[in-house]
């Protein structure tokens, strides 16, 4: 029981995991699935640093 | 040999844990889904906690709002509906020692927790003992999900009726 939970557990993380990073390589890409609102930002630049500006992107 | 009498209280038990289950799985949902729309104000609210290292940070701003959409998706339609339970009970543990720490240092944050929502629908939306409360609330409901066994409403009750039930 435990060990099967575990393992759902494990298989839960690991699809969130792939779609986080599908999405992330997809709207750093310019293709995004939600409608922009104005003052959303659909990608996040990893290379930001804590004031906002972003380093050799 | 005696025999126990049913229990009443039985499907009023299902009942309280079946709208625990779409009470939170609805919340992580929404809560998800605006984050996801938003990921760049997530990841400015993560900063603001100062608790974790830059690169971690924006892993996380990626990866939660993701996490927190298909856990809350398994409670509502009732897939691994348990297990999804557990973890978002661990999430909102961990939600609840990073809300505490930016208390005990006098930081003054946004908690993020419902990302661009708490904007549009005016929700409370700061890192204080309210948000805790909230927090273990949820976690206490998740517990319950966790501790029954029950499969009313869920796709996996149905799907295995279905395949328990002669041709």
């Amino acid at each position: 029981m435990i060990r099967k939970t575990i393992i759902e557990a494990i298989c839960l993380l690991l699809l969130a995991l792939c779609i986080a990073l599908l999405h992330h390589s997809l709207s750093s890409s310019g293709i995004t699935i939600f409608k922009k609102r104005p003052a959303a930002r659909s990608s996040i630049p990893f290379l930001m640093d804590r004031g906002g500006t972003v380093h050799g992107g | 040999m005696a025999v126990s009498p049913p229990r009443a209280s039985a499907p009023i038990a299902h009942r309280v844990t079946m709208v625990f289950r779409l009470v939170v799985g609805g919340m992580f949902l929404v809560s998800g889904l605006a984050k996801i729309a938003d990921p760049v104000r997530f990841l400015l609210t993560l900063r603001e906690f100062q608790l974790l290292p830059g690169a971690l940070e924006s892993f996380l701003a990626v990866y939660l709002p993701w996490l927190e959409f298909i856990l809350g998706l398994c409670l509502v339609l009732g897939i691994l509906h348990r297990t999804a339970s557990l973890l978002i009970a661990g999430l909102n543990g961990a939600f609840i020692v990073a809300i505490g720490s930016v208390m005990v240092r006098g930081i003054e944050v946004d908690c993020g927790c419902f990302g661009l929502l708490a904007d549009v629908l005016h929700l409370p939306d700061m890192a204080d003992g309210k948000a805790i409360i909230r927090n273990l609330i949820l976690m206490g409901m998740c517990l319950q999900i966790f501790r029954s066994d029950v499969t009313v409403w869920t796709l996996e009750g149905y799907f295995g009726a279905r395949r328990s039930a002669p041709p």
